[in-house]
């Protein structure tokens, strides 16, 4: 039951995630991207990752996704001529696809890789629940990494800001003062006529 | 994980305080006291060099559950890349003031750079690694942006931007991969496992090809060029020098801690991508009219005489490689402060024909230029030799004799290109341009250094046990 459940997710985050690149429509390429996100956060429920499948929906479908869309509706991309690249080189892509999944491909074959070999661990975290078992590691084992981490995002903040910052610019107010004393006899000079 | 142990991560914690206290002193300070973010980033590289090289101890320590490491190593290393931050400092004030970019921001994200480039020559286990990589390279692509908001400056930030994304993907999907087979991103929790699974085979290449990109290796060199092209001569000089140490830094630490067991597995892949690197890097900067994409294409053809060194290091030791590295980014740096030495307001020396008999209107300049090409060329007095002759030696020591003499014929090959400005400063007729040799495009501090920096590539040639000595000192 449960790996039929997983078949239909991956299948359909699989199937989404190719609709992203082939659809012709923009738009309809991040709604493709929502569906995808969708369909992992699912896996990730089954693996009893809950607190990863929330954060995954909240964060990226809920404002990631959403201000994604607001780019794409904003931006008046021709998308033919980006597809016409697109055909153009796809055989080199295809090829290369195809060759790297033959070779993950057979890696799993070879191995017989028993995905479930930490299932103990996942069974037990799940006991005491996904977020304080995360939060307990971040704050203890990966501090450093958490504490990186962080200044990772204050530095994309700041390199975000330097691109779109382009020295002060002053607002065009109203003075409200300076319009109530206006005088028609300043405003309109009136020229005779010879 | 002992709370005392903190200490250790003194100088890391110092420059990244003090990186935010530049940006906050650049947003209240800095319209009334105009350098002094300049000078307060000057006083925090020289701060944090000291307290770097104050961490040199004799013994190995740990810091917070294992995931940095404290050695001689990490100290030296440090201490190196806090001097070419000075130095690229001090060298593009004066430019970087001209270009109107001598911001808060600038040095922010210069000072957050180096302190990404520090994790990395600490880091201990993969996610560390991961974070330490984005902090550097982050910051890169932004102060690309920085001098203008359009045109080939975009250019080059959204190339590096794709491939860099390109490279830290195809390292997640192998640390993943190495997780998946271990269950831990410790490189020494990898070591321990003795069969190589195929799938911690796959993890490891991925791995290294993403550290590969990020050096500039052969078949995932496209960006160089374009990158060194399109940023100003300054972030130029900052992409070029530092970030070679700060990843051959990391490539020593995952290749002999996490796979240092199963070098063979590697061996070959690195051998073949540093062979790949000096052929298509040393053919292809020939054609090059651009300085600086013909020094981008040079710095291929040095990254696969590094790679080349590493290939063999489990056998002959990293010395011959890390010494190649310091080397190169102290010849990178004297090449990039003499090209900056050309500019002036609204110009930028980026041909080759702009060095048009140089020797006519500042024979000191020529002849720094020329001491450098030749560093970098490889000729005998110089320092580039020696360094290049410790790889080789390595090499043929380790059985490889076909593929030093492949890379040797590539190496003077190479030669070309390099003695062409050479050709162009001292045989030919000064263009119509005039030099911008006489405006103040560096200040006095800057052109002393830049003087030694050029003239200890002579001097370093002729004595090179004083960095040998310290190489050796950091694998003690």
């Amino acid at each position: 039951m449960e790996y039929a459940f997983f078949l239909i997710f991956a299948a359909v985050a699989l199937i989404a995630a190719a609709m992203v690149i082939l659809s012709r429509n923009p738009v309809r390429a991040v709604l493709f991207l929502i569906l995808c996100f969708f369909a992992t956060a699912a896996t990730w429920l089954m693996l009893n990752a809950e607190f990863l499948a929330i954060t995954l929906v909240l964060v990226y479908v809920g404002a990631v996704m959403v201000l994604f869309l607001f780019v794409v509706m904003m931006l008046d991309i021709d998308f033919a001529i980006l597809r016409a690249k697109l055909t153009r080189w796809s055989p080199i892509g295809l090829a290369l696809a195809i060759a790297v999944f033959a070779l993950i491909a057979e890696i799993i074959e070879k191995d017989q890789i028993a995905f479930g070999q930490h299932g103990d661990e996942l069974s037990k975290i799940a006991e005491t629940g996904n977020a304080a078992k995360l939060g307990e590691i971040v704050f203890t084992n990966y501090l450093l990494q958490f504490e990186l981490a962080g200044i990772l995002l204050l530095v994309a903040i700041i390199a975000a800001i330097v691109l779109i910052y382009r020295g002060p610019r002053s607002r065009k107010l109203q003075s409200i003062p300076k319009q109530i004393a206006a005088d028609p006899k300043t405003r309109v000079h009136l020229v005779s006529g010879d | 994980m002992g709370k005392a142990n903190l200490i250790l991560m003194l100088p890391e914690i110092f420059l990244a305080c003090m990186a935010l206290l530049v940006l906050m002193v650049g947003v209240f300070w800095e319209h009334k006291l105009r350098y002094i973010t300049y000078r307060l980033s000057i006083f925090t590289v020289f701060v944090t060099g000291i307290f770097a090289i104050g961490t040199y101890s004799e013994s190995m320590q740990a810091v917070i559950n294992n995931s940095y490491l404290m050695d001689n190593f990490s100290a030296i290393l440090k201490f190196i890349l806090c001097i070419l931050m000075l130095c690229i400092f001090l060298y593009s004030k004066v430019y970087i003031d001209i270009r109107k970019f001598l911001h808060a921001e600038f040095f922010a994200l210069s000072l957050f750079s180096l302190l990404g480039m520090m994790v990395l020559t600490s880091a201990a286990d993969f996610l560390t690694m991961f974070l330490g990589l984005e902090l550097f390279v982050l910051p890169l692509y932004a102060t690309i942006v920085m001098v203008k908001h359009q045109g080939r400056y975009a250019e080059a930030a959204i190339k590096y931007f794709i491939i860099g994304s390109l490279g830290a993907g195809l390292l997640l999907y192998g640390i993943s991969l190495v997780y998946g087979a271990t269950g831990s991103f410790d490189f020494s929790a990898v070591s321990g496992v003795q069969d190589l699974q195929h799938i911690l085979q796959l993890g490891m290449i991925l791995i290294l090809l993403g550290i590969a990109l990020e050096f500039g290796a052969v078949p995932f060199h496209m960006w160089l060029p374009d990158v060194y092209e399109g940023s100003a001569t300054a972030v130029t000089m900052l992409i070029g020098t530092l970030p070679k140490i700060a990843i051959f830094a990391i490539a020593y630490r995952v290749l002999s801690l996490a796979f240092g067991d199963v070098a063979l597995y590697w061996q070959q892949v690195i051998l073949i991508l540093g062979l790949l690197s000096v052929i298509i890097g040393n053919i292809a900067a020939i054609a090059q009219y651009n300085i600086k994409r013909m020094l981008a294409y040079s710095t291929i053809g040095h990254v696969g005489f590094i790679l080349l060194g590493i290939a063999v290091a489990p056998q002959q030791g990293y010395l011959a490689p890390l010494f190649y590295t310091i080397i190169y980014a102290f010849m990178a740096l004297a090449a990039f402060a003499l090209i900056m030495r050309l500019t002036a307001q609204g110009f930028e020396a980026e041909n080759i024909e702009d060095f048009r008999g140089l020797n006519r209107h500042a024979p000191w300049l020529a002849f720094l230029m020329l001491l450098t090409m030749f560093a970098l060329a490889g000729v005998p007095p110089l320092v580039g030799f020696y360094a290049k002759f410790l790889i080789l030696q390595n090499m043929v020591a380790n059985g490889l004799s076909w593929a030093a003499i492949l890379a040797l014929i590539f190496a003077v090959i190479g030669t070309f290109y390099y003695l062409r400005v050479v050709k162009v400063m001292y045989f030919e007729e000064p263009s119509a341009h005039p030099h911008a040799v006489a405006v103040a495009n560096m200040s006095f501090v800057g052109r002393s250094i830049v003087f030694i920096n050029a003239l200890a590539l002579l001097a370093l040639g002729v004595i090179p046990g004083l960095i040998v000595d310290i190489c050796l000192k950091a694998f003690r």
